[in-house]
């Protein structure tokens, strides 16, 4: 039986009275505001030269930036604007890369035969590698990355899956990537329980990965100030202020400009979440993704083990606690891009997503198949985690406990239409781009950001800017992404997706506020 | 539809699934044995937005407020006990007033009634266990604190610290010896988090007691152990204040049995039958055994939805259904010992609010960050009830469900709050600062009661049924005149207090309400003709039977009852385990 | 027009609640204006809009455009206060002023003639957005922003929450 996605409005009825009334209008509680109440969503974006003004380019913009003026500078034209940011961020961080890991000058993102190109991000340093087992200082920036020391321990699963050294070459020379997390707050290599959300198992049965990077100013401001391990961070008697990025600007604080651009001065603080999807032959050779040689780590783990909780009778499942290293290509599904700046010290929070992802409720979803929703089962429950157990060594054959996501919010008509735009330009460089296949889901920054006087002692700490108010009122109010909060989505306040919602309350191990990131929670203890 | 669960696919059946139950199938999970759970409410929800929804909507936000009315598995909720509903309580009581009433309310749903708990993880003291021998009061428990906190099993740890780890407390160690009486922690022991820092609230009472004392007895203020996150701890994040603890967490970084639950179920070992509503235990007393649970299932928890009836075996029992439910089921299976149901005690809660001479910045931080611990003991006992005092961080929210009644006096002209003498109403910038005035100067204290048994007080079978047919309980209770004695001392204090602390009192009428504890029904001793279990909480007549829950506890002691009940379904893990070897 | 409706509604709230319009959903804008700043002419949950149509659904659309009219007409002659104290004191019209109260400080509806009896909270948002809290220097229960240890503190200053109307 095939139930629609749309869910019901229920209608409040109106009673029309004069003064005081005697009677009173039942209330109908409908499962969704009405939908005028979150504004800055109409149909399309306008811009003076009828398009995003910046072509395709390489450099990260280094803040946010906006012509508007006086009654133009509203929420809808900023949203577009804030939009375009992160298009541009997107687009800059994907660029091919040269051999010092920044972007290539001499070339354009897609450029290659095949649509698809290692990209810049990648070269940027992963969580796991900055933070170690016992709190110990991680390498330095640009230096090869290792797998972690336990993995290396196992060595009858490393020479099971490893076929040569090229793939240990290839983790050196950042070919291969690692990759292990499967949830939310869960990760094997600390100590702490799998945070209860729940992985994100595909139409192939495969669990999705996700890894988090950082930018090389992120990383020193970690490593110059001992924030690696729990005891450099309780240490650290001050706040945590990462770096912002800024234009150059003038004396009056007026960012200088060339080309019609501002100048960019300094990047900031940039972090990365990314959701990986072991691909098909097919889905390899459909060239819609943006593909990479990954190691895939599922070590031991005493939890791993389930009994199905409906079916009592069966006996119980026992789960092999033997630990695997599987060599794969992963396709990028999912994007965070997360930057500080100066002008926007609440950080800009931009999702993407690849567009063969998941329909959206209410809309009308005319793709044959999605990578995270089967249309066969659609009399399933939706954004609901999978049961358990959660063994990511065996593709999940039955489909009923495979992941089946909806959009709840949709993306707005203006970012579609952004969107389009922007994949237009990217098929101008090549037409086979596979990165014409990803989509902005939308960008959250704050409304009232608490930007100061660079010379002021509060220069980019946010919270210290706006005491009252520490979020700044986040535009929009909830977003989320489908492979990323998949189970989260919705309105409810302090409960549904809501980025900076969230990443409020990050803290570093001993309790501080960490500047909206949870990165630091992952540090360790040194050894005694 | 009559299913059988066999005898030979479980070992143990657990009905709960609140913190007794998640424990104990947590552990005798890890450790390979196989359990059913039986729980009469909803499964574990896959997320907090409907809950938190159903909050934000709720125009009372009683403890109740977040969590779905379910027909098939009613409780008492606290609308019902203050608001006399035209529906009917789920308890059948009539109380003639304040002192007759038994304003606790329980959870009938996956991580029960934690769900709304404050998150207050106190150990009991070594005198709450002796009240008999001590005080001539009420009865001794058949064991002592050093069970409890001291005596250190394989693990190294007591019980108590394997219950403060598991709920994460949040505590130093050096702030709980704060007199002679208090309960001793082991010479290495740490608390799995630091203490979690006063509110300034906390500490307008705490530079303001400096020196008092009350009838000989030291007034000072100590920080509350609690099962809140003061770090990252167990995948779940650091408390951010959101001042609303009773009745949910938004963020879980206070402990819910569902965080147990969890962890049972990952061991593989563990399943759960959920909306399925334990109807009797099957009895043989001649083997002195039960040979199995029966039951009634319902499909839809949103109407009454009644589905199939089954019987489930295993070849241990352990009933953990709180202090209600649980002598409910035995009453209903038959059960001959003529002490289950009676000794009902809760911990009388009673509140006096005032406005402090300054701003101390109530209604921030968690709902209650400290407390007037050093009164818990003393010679005082003889005659009247001890009590702990909760400072409380909710302004006059719980007792006179501000900020909307201060409001509403201002803007309609009417004295309700006993803020607004001259009955004023204001507007615009005016009614701003008087508000701004007055919210910030609120605190409130509330005494939480010991209790001493009293065979009057009792869980029994109503003859009203409840929508699945099976009989309601129905409740007789008052307080004795031990505790009203301690209502009077209570009043003493507070006058000290308040004129010490330059409080102006507030306090609106008499406030004694349930502190959401449930306690004695079951209650375990050595002599079977005086007590339902064992101290290893077994039944004195059925030897594969545990229960479990305050229910066992003897007399109230003068500490929440939540860390206690954990520490004891580890204690009756370990002795269920041993038993299955 | 029904523009204008709303911002009208939009200065009574302000009058009788005793706050600038700005203070309804954000806290106060920075003191000094900065390069780049960003506040827009809206805001993301626009509450005004749902509460002049809840007031709309519960009192009748015609009650309210008496009252905005009224407010708006007398407004041209008198302070804004002096017209918000007449209204007030109006048998019909001052229930309904003080419901309106009701539903910005509290995000609850409470029908005029029953003034002690919270009728239904208008929506999640709303009951998060209630000025009360900001009243009181803090948060809505249930909803904060603040992180783990802010309490052992004094909150900021009140007009950093809301700017408060003086006489």
């Amino acid at each position: 039986m095939n139930r629609p996605l749309r869910r019901c409005l229920a209608a409040v009825a109106a009673l029309a009275s004069v003064g005081c009334p005697q009677q009173r209008v039942a209330v109908s509680r409908s499962k969704q505001p009405p939908s005028d109440i979150f504004l800055g969503r109409e149909n399309n974006c306008e811009f003076a030269s009828g398009g995003p003004a910046a072509p395709i380019g390489y450099d990260i913009p280094s803040d946010f930036h906006s012509d508007r003026v006086g009654a133009e500078r509203d929420l809808r034209n900023l949203q577009c604007d804030f939009d375009v940011y992160s298009w541009e961020t997107f687009i800059a961080m994907n660029w091919p890369t040269s051999k010092d890991g920044g972007a290539d000058p001499a070339r354009r993102i897609g450029d290659s035969a095949n649509g698809d190109n290692a990209t810049v991000w990648e070269r940027w340093k992963t969580t796991t590698d900055v933070f170690q087992p016992n709190g110990k200082m991680p390498s330095a920036w640009g230096s090869p990355p290792e797998l972690p020391l336990s993995v290396q321990q196992n060595a009858v699963e490393l020479h099971a899956a490893a076929q040569s050294s090229a793939i240990y070459d290839g983790i050196r020379t950042g070919d291969v990537m690692f990759l292990t997390k499967i949830a939310k707050g869960h990760e094997w290599f600390e100590t702490e329980q799998p945070f209860n959300t729940g992985p994100l198992i595909d139409q192939n049965g495969e669990y999705a990965r996700f890894e988090i990077l950082m930018n090389r100013p992120m990383f020193e401001y970690i490593v110059d100030n001992d924030l690696f391990s729990a005891d450099g961070q309780e240490a650290f008697g001050k706040r945590i202020v990462f770096p912002c990025g800024r234009f150059k600007k003038d004396s009056n604080g007026v960012a200088l400009m060339a080309n019609g651009r501002p100048i960019n001065e300094a990047v900031g603080a940039i972090v990365v979440k990314a959701a990986w999807k072991v691909l098909s032959t097919s889905e390899q050779a459909s060239g819609r993704f943006h593909m990479r040689k990954a190691l895939v780590w599922t070590p031991a783990d005493s939890n791993l083990l389930a009994t199905d909780p409906v079916k009592p009778r069966e006996s119980s499942r026992r789960v092999s606690l033997t630990p695997v290293l599987r060599q794969v290509t992963m396709g990028l599904v999912g994007f965070h891009v997360v930057h500080k700046s100066e002008d926007v010290p609440q950080w800009n929070w931009a999702t993407f997503e690849q567009v063969d992802n998941v329909p959206t409720l209410g809309g009308e979803n005319e793709k044959a198949s999605y990578n995270f929703y089967s249309r066969e089962h659609s009399d399933m429950a939706v954004n609901v985690a999978p049961p358990r157990p959660w063994d990511p060594r065996t593709p999940v054959t039955n489909p009923y406990a495979r992941s089946q996501i909806v959009r709840v919010i949709p993306i707005s008509a203006a970012t579609k239409h952004l969107n389009d735009d922007y994949h237009a330009r990217l098929r101008a460089v090549n037409p086979r781009s596979v990165w014409q296949y990803y989509e902005l889901v939308s960008t959250q920054w704050p409304t009232r950001p608490a930007v100061t006087k660079r010379t002021d002692a509060a220069y980019c700490d946010a919270p210290r800017v706006r005491p009252a108010d520490p979020l700044g009122g986040p535009a929009p109010v909830f977003l989320g992404n489908a492979t990323m909060e998949s189970y989260i989505q919705g309105t409810v306040p302090n409960t549904s997706s809501s980025c900076m919602g969230c990443h409020g309350n990050a803290t570093t191990t001993n309790a501080k506020f960490s500047d909206f990131t949870y990165v630091l929670e992952r540090a360790q203890r040194r050894k005694p | 539809m009559n299913t059988v669960i066999d005898g030979d696919l479980f070992d143990v059946i657990v009905v709960g699934t609140g913190i007794a139950g998640a424990v104990v199938a947590k552990q005798l999970g890890l450790a390979g044995r196989r359990v059913l759970l039986i729980e009469a409410g909803e499964a574990i929800p896959h997320g907090r937005a409907a809950h938190l929804e159903r909050f934000y909507l709720d125009t009372h936000k009683y403890p109740e407020a977040p969590y779905p009315v379910n027909p098939n598995a009613q409780s008492a909720t606290v609308a019902d006990l203050i608001e006399k509903d035209a529906s009917p309580s789920y308890l059948d009581q009539s109380p003639r007033d304040n002192y007759t009433s038994f304003g606790s309310t329980y959870e009938r749903r996956a991580g029960g009634t934690m769900w709304h708990w404050m998150g207050t993880c106190l150990r009991l003291l070594p005198s709450d266990f002796h009240l008999k021998t001590l005080y001539g009061r009420g009865v001794d428990w058949p064991i002592e604190y050093d069970d409890l906190g001291l005596k250190v099993r394989s693990d190294g740890l007591s019980y108590y610290d394997r219950a403060e780890r598991e709920i994460g407390v949040s505590a130093n160690k050096a702030d709980q010896w704060y007199n002679a009486a208090a309960a001793p922690f082991r010479a290495d022991y740490q608390f799995p988090n630091p203490g979690i820092p006063l509110s300034r609230v906390d500490q307008f009472f705490r530079d303001g007691v400096q020196g008092m004392t009350f009838e000989g007895y030291p007034v000072s203020v100590i920080p509350t152990p609690a099962g809140r996150n003061s770090r990252p701890y167990d995948g779940r994040r650091v408390c951010a204040g959101n001042t609303n603890c009773v009745p949910i967490c938004p963020i879980e970084a206070k402990y819910d049995p569902t965080v147990t639950l969890h962890k049972a179920f990952n061991t593989g070992n563990v399943s759960a039958l959920f909306q399925h509503v334990a109807t009797k235990l099957i009895l043989d007393e001649a083997k002195r055994r039960v040979t199995g649970v029966e039951y009634i299932s319902y499909s839809d928890a949103t109407k009454v939805s009644p589905s199939g009836r089954g019987i489930a075996r295993a070849k241990q029992y352990v009933v953990a259904a709180h202090g209600i439910e649980t002598p409910k089921l035995l009453l209903l299976s038959g059960c001959k010992n003529r002490n289950i149901g009676l000794n009902l005690m809760d911990h009388p809660f009673y509140l006096k609010w005032g406005l402090a001479p300054r701003p101390v910045f109530p209604y921030r931080g968690p709902l209650s960050t400290a407390g007037l611990d050093g009164l818990r003991d003393g010679q005082f006992r003889r005659d009247r009830s001890a009590f702990r005092i909760e400072i409380g961080n909710d302004g006059w929210n719980l007792g006179a469900s501000d900020p909307t009644s201060t409001l509403l006096d201002f803007i309609e002209g009417n004295n309700k709050s006993k803020t607004n003498e001259s009955r004023e109403s204001l507007f615009g910038g005016n009614l701003v600062t008087r508000l701004n005035d007055i919210y910030t100067r609120q605190c409130r204290i509330g005494f939480e009661l010991e209790q001493i048994p009293s065979e009057t007080n009792r869980v029994t079978l109503s003859n009203s049924k409840d929508a699945l047919g099976i009989p309601r309980p129905k409740i007789t209770y008052s307080l004795s005149d031990y505790e009203k004695r301690a209502l009077g001392a209570a009043d003493r204090l507070t006058s000290a207090l308040f004129a010490k602390l330059g409080i102006a009192d507030k306090t609106s009428y008499e406030l004694v309400m349930g502190a959401g504890h449930i306690i004695g029904t079951y209650r375990m001793g050595n002599d079977a003709s005086t007590s339902v279990v064992t101290k290893e909480q077994r039944s004195h007549e059925f030897d594969n039977l545990y229960l479990l829950g305050s229910g066992v506890f003897p007399t109230s002691g003068t500490g929440n009852p939540s860390l206690t009940i954990a520490a004891l379904a580890f204690w009756a893990a370990d002795t269920i385990h041993d038993e299955l070897r | 027009m029904i523009e204008s409706e709303n911002e009208t509604f939009l200065v009574l709230s302000s009058a009788l609640c005793g706050v600038s319009v700005d203070s309804f959903v954000a806290a106060t804008p920075p003191k000094f204006p900065v390069p780049g700043d960003l506040n827009p002419h809206n805001t993301p949950i626009d509450r005004n809009s749902e509460f002049i149509r809840t007031l709309r659904e519960q009192v009748g659309t015609s009650a309210v455009t008496s009252l905005l009219e009224r407010f708006g007409h007398e407004r041209q002659t008198a302070a804004s206060d002096t017209v918000a104290q007449n209204l007030l004191r109006d048998p019909e019209q001052g229930p309904i002023c003080r419901s309106i109260m009701k539903m910005w400080f509290l995000g609850v509806w409470f029908a005029c003639d029953r003034p002690y009896d919270a009728h239904h909270v208008i929506s999640a948002q709303a009951y998060k957005d209630a000025l009360v809290w900001k009243v009181m220097q803090s948060h809505p229960m249930g909803y904060s922003e603040w992180t783990f240890g802010y309490w052992a503190d004094d909150p900021p200053p009140l007009e950093t929450f809301l700017t408060v109307i003086d006489k």
